[in-house]
């Protein structure tokens, strides 16, 4: 337990510094609309994106942090793909409000209605909200602070009791460019967390329609 | 004919008299209609159930029982493309609004929200739940090869999308045992097609929301669920927008329905029938002095509506449309005695009034008799309604007899002098083809009895509430969006305490499980056992993992390590493995969301605790509950269709023996007025007729026979032998009182009574008219035709036998 709290710790502490807001809150929220207003407008242009992914687990379960990897496909306005092809085969496509998930790798894809999904519903919801950087939407659901400017960090803490339970804050940093979220870190109540970086991501390529 | 003498001397008593007489009638008359409005009407359907048996009364408080017998449901669908969020909010809005006193509660989704709760409270009350068979399961997927898998599905999970939410469970149920549980709740999912969402109960589609709504209102008060649908809708008016539908099912739409529709029936019934019986008497009778039929006729409705209301301390609505009928049916004795010192009738036939009643109280009495015996018949039901149906025509048909009878005459004798229409009187003809006839009539009743036979009996009492097409759209519309959960049956397991209750309704879930299987049984033993069973459970399950604890820790821990779990991963698993939680009592599941589940299914009465069951209605399960009723002491099964089944086993009893007595009743009756076998069989032409016409083409267009029909049988039965015996004295006998006028004319009145029923809304009133309306319709013609027919050959037989002409019309 000591060392789960010592890894929490230590975990935390480079983030502690950037909790705390700038003194001047006029100056504060003046910054905050100029790095939202940046990212909306770096985010207007993005049509697709695509690319890999490896997921960090830091889990107190877990002897070691595993590392999965996968592939990201995003087209705009409501298109998905999240596949995770190591150490498993599994994955999700969204398209509209219908979608499929598999597991394994010959696992058969089962088709489902995202109203069915809460959970995939929250997750896309979320990447959604973010290719269109949606700050209307994510301020309803979070509390955003802005902790770095280059490159763009952005700390969401939820405003739903219910979240509160489960989630202690979500972390963004954004690509240099500012059309995308590079590095995506879920931290749990219980100090667990996951962190999720995207690689080699392409802005506007074009997709095969067959992905979806 | 001596007997008859007593009418003549009435007569002449009261001729002295008339003052004396019209001043008690008037009084007795006037009485009775200002107590009319004093009258208490009861539309309640459990005046048509019978009470001779205490089976019928215990099944039909316990189906009132049923989950949502007393709950109002509320379904918002959204027309539009909105969003859930929308939707719920609105929903959530509603229930707000919606107040004591006339709501007590109103839910929109389960008391708490997460489901997280759940499925702890599941995994760490499974050593209260896991039963043996359970436990058989569990040791049979504790192999090496099994946990193994087990772990690399729970470690692969925590890369999938709900990673995060699985990563507790797989500590404390790395083997995931809660499926056990799961399973477990499945039985208490009394709506089929409910999910949840935000803590709403939404549907498949998630465009519909549900609302669960209680009231204080009694399911029979009218008036108070009128106010509290009225207060609903007003409600939903300001929340509610368009591209929102509001569908609202509940007993009470059905109370309301049914109350209006009796309401509105009994105006424009009574309007009717009032109307065609003036109508029919200004064209046949042509005369002002035709009011006095009709004013005996009204006041016999009034006096023996009245004199039922003393009875019984409310009036059955039911008996009230019969009022129609009675007005329809009073008229023929008064008609008869009407025609016979009718004004304008020729001077030089015998005009002596204390005469002509001596001769025509014969058939008037008679016929008024055995219209009287067969109502009587109604007194032996089971069903009070009929009961009180009896008893009301039984005095009403008196009343009019009486008035026929004394006070009739005296009244035409006032009111004599003048210029007096003849009125439209029928001319005096007889059959020119009496074998024709005969032998259509012969062709007719064939078919309908060869039709008849396929006759069947309904005793379903919900096909005689009123459901208008609004009503029925909604019940199907919620039946497809929601499943069909009104429709159960339900077992009741008893006991003096809950612990008692609670142990027969283990035994009761095991034996259904065992017998028909897990399919669609509600029940909250398989989350609230009784503490025995709890107590047994606990000591099976701690039994179970003693010798096996050591070994499943080894392995989890190998094979957990070989996948990256760390060491201590499954600690709250084995802590969970030795706490013995405390046994589950119902209160302790308000704070787990199934609350609503429990307060339905657990009913607390004065003397004793009943735990509900909800089973498939079906005829394998009541069945088997039927087969070992005997090893279930305090288990009951009540369900609809059962019910139906023991209403319809009643009727069909009460109506053979209402045929059997009424015809039996009256062979003996007409055996002593006539004395001959050849008038008794004539005079039952009509009746016969009229019986097998209505089977016939009942059957014919597959209307099943309920027990209103019962009543219109007694109504032809007492009617159509009336006709007979009026057609046989006119046909036999020197009788020449424009019998064949008043017959048609007494036959139409009651046609107009009861075709007046037809217009109603209600399917009991319109049952009883469209039944009665085929016997009457067969039975008039076939007295007129058929009975005159067969005279007809007779006397040509008889003629051609003698060598004489008879006189037509009379018997030798």
């Amino acid at each position: 337990m000591n060392r789960l709290i010592l890894i929490i710790s230590v975990f935390l502490l480079p983030f502690s510094a950037f909790n705390e807001e700038p003194q001047d809150e006029t100056d504060y929220a003046s910054k905050k609309a100029e790095v939202f207003s940046r990212i909306e407008q770096a985010a207007s242009s993005v049509q697709t994106l695509s690319g890999e992914f490896t997921q960090e687990k830091h889990l107190e379960i877990l002897e070691n942090a595993p590392i999965s990897k996968g592939k990201f496909f995003y087209k705009s306005p409501d298109c998905l793909r999240w596949e995770v092809y190591e150490p498993t085969s599994m994955g999700f496509i969204v398209n509209g409000d219908k979608g499929k998930r598999w597991r394994g790798q010959s696992g058969s894809r089962q088709s489902f209605d995202l109203k069915k999904e809460p959970v995939i519903q929250i997750i896309s919801g979320q990447v959604f909200a973010w290719a269109r950087a949606d700050f209307d939407q994510l301020e309803a659901g979070y509390d955003i602070t802005v902790l770095e400017e280059n490159p763009v960090i952005l700390k969401l803490i939820p405003l739903s009791v219910t979240e509160k339970k489960y989630l202690d804050y979500i972390k963004l940093i954004f690509s240099t460019t500012e059309d995308y979220v590079s590095t995506i870190e879920i931290h749990e109540s219980g100090g667990d967390f996951t962190r999720i970086n995207f690689i080699d991501m392409a802005v506007n390529r074009p997709l095969k329609e067959d992905i979806f | 004919m001596s007997w008859f003498n007593i009418f003549r001397h009435l007569y002449n008593y009261f001729s002295g008299r008339r003052p004396a007489l019209f001043l008690v009638a008037a009084a007795i008359i006037i009485l009775s209609v200002v107590f009319l409005k004093y009258i208490r009407l009861s539309e309640d359907i459990k005046s048509m159930l019978p009470d001779n048996q205490k089976e019928f009364s215990i099944d039909f408080e316990l189906l009132q029982h049923a989950p949502f017998t007393r709950k109002i449901i509320i379904n918002l669908k959204d027309n539009s493309n909105g969003d859930f969020t929308e939707l719920a909010e609105m929903a959530d809005r509603l229930a707000n609004a919606m107040t004591p006193p006339l709501f007590t509660r109103v839910i929109t989704g389960p008391t708490i929200n997460q489901d997280m709760d759940i499925y702890n409270w599941l995994i760490r009350n499974l050593p209260n739940l896991a039963t043996d068979n359970d436990l058989e399961e569990i040791k049979a997927g504790l192999t090496t090869e099994h946990i193994r898998d087990q772990l690399t599905d729970d470690y692969d999970s925590l890369f999938s999308p709900e990673g995060w939410f699985l990563k507790d469970f797989i500590k404390t149920d790395p083997l995931n045992l809660k499926t056990f549980g799961l399973k477990k709740l499945t039985h208490l999912n009394i709506i089929p097609n409910v999910r949840l969402q935000d803590n709403h109960f939404i549907n498949a589609d998630g465009k519909n929301v549900l609302l669960i709504a209680e009231t204080d209102v009694g399911i029979t008060d009218a008036d108070g669920a009128e106010k509290m649908l009225s207060q609903l809708n007003a409600l939903a008016e300001g929340i509610v927008p368009q591209h929102v539908e509001m569908s609202v099912l509940s007993s009470y739409n059905y109370t309301v329905a049914n109350a209006e529709t009796i309401k509105k029936d009994l105006f424009v019934v009574l309007s009717i029938s009032s109307l065609s019986i003036i109508i029919l008497f200004i064209f046949f009778l042509r005369t002002w002095k035709a009011l006095l039929v009709l004013l005996i006729s009204f006041s016999s409705f009034a006096i023996a509506l009245v004199s039922v209301s003393l009875i019984y301390k409310t009036v059955s609505a039911i008996t009230i449309g019969f009022g129609s009928v009675l007005l329809g049916l009073s008229d023929d004795l008064s008609l008869h005695v009407y025609f016979a010192l009718r004004p304008g009738k020729p001077k030089d036939r015998k005009h002596d009034i204390s005469a002509i009643m001596a001769e025509v109280s014969r058939p008037v009495l008679f016929g008024g008799v055995i219209t009287l015996c067969a109502f009587s018949l109604l007194m032996f039901s089971a069903l009070p309604g009929q009961r009180q149906l009896g008893a009301f025509s039984i005095i009403g048909v008196l009343a009019s007899l009486a008035m026929s009878l004394i006070l009739l005459p005296h009244m035409m004798q006032v009111s004599s002098g003048g210029k007096d229409s003849h009125g439209f009187i029928l001319k005096k003809q007889h059959p020119a083809h009496p074998s024709i006839i005969i032998g259509i009539w012969i062709l007719l009743l064939t078919y309908c009895a060869w039709q008849g036979r396929h006759i069947t009996f309904s005793g379903n009492l919900n096909a005689l509430n009123f459901v208008s097409t609004e009503l029925h759209g909604m019940e199907t519309m919620i039946k497809e969006t929601w499943g069909d959960f009104r429709g159960h049956a339900m077992i009741f397991s008893e006991g003096e305490d809950l612990e008692s209750a609670l142990a027969a309704n283990d035994a009761l879930f095991r034996y259904l499980k065992q017998n028909a299987g897990d399919g669609g049984i509600i029940s909250i033993a398989s989350i609230v056992p009784s503490i025995k069973t709890q107590q047994a459970n606990q000591n099976a399950w701690n039994e179970f993992w003693s010798d096996k604890e050591a070994n499943i820790r080894r392995i989890l821990e190998e094979e957990g390590k070989a996948l990256g779990f760390s060491v201590t991963a499954f600690d709250p698993f084995f802590s969970n493995l030795k706490a013995s939680p405390s046994p589950i009592l119902p209160e302790d599941l308000n704070v787990s969301g199934i609350k609503d589940i429990l307060d339905s299914m657990i009913i607390y009465s004065d003397e004793k605790i009943s735990i509900l069951t909800l089973v498939p209605d079906t005829a394998e399960i009541r069945a088997l509950i039927v087969r070992d009723k005997d090893s279930f002491p305090g288990v009951r099964f009540v369900s609809q269709s059962y019910f139906s089944e023991m209403i319809r086993k009643a009727i069909g009893h009460d109506f053979i023996r209402f045929i059997t007595g009424a015809f039996f009743l009256i062979l003996i009756l007409l055996a002593v007025l006539f004395r001959d076998i050849k008038k008794v069989l004539l005079s039952l032409i009509p009746v016969v007729t009229g019986m097998v016409f209505m089977f016939g083409v009942m059957s014919l267009f597959n209307m099943p026979f309920n027990i209103f029909n019962i009543i219109s049988t007694i109504l032809i039965i007492g009617l159509g032998v009336d006709y007979g015996i009026f057609m046989v004295c006119k046909s036999s006998e020197d009788y020449e009182h424009d019998t064949d006028t008043a017959v048609l004319l007494s036959g139409l009145t009651t046609i107009t009574g009861f075709g007046a029923l037809i217009f109603a809304r209600h399917p009991a009133l319109h049952s009883i008219g469209i039944t009665v309306l085929l016997g009457i319709g067969a039975a008039i013609p076939s007295a007129m035709f058929v009975i005159p027919a067969f005279y007809k050959i007779k006397n040509n037989a008889n003629g051609e036998k003698s060598g004489t002409n008879m006189p037509q019309g009379k018997e030798g």
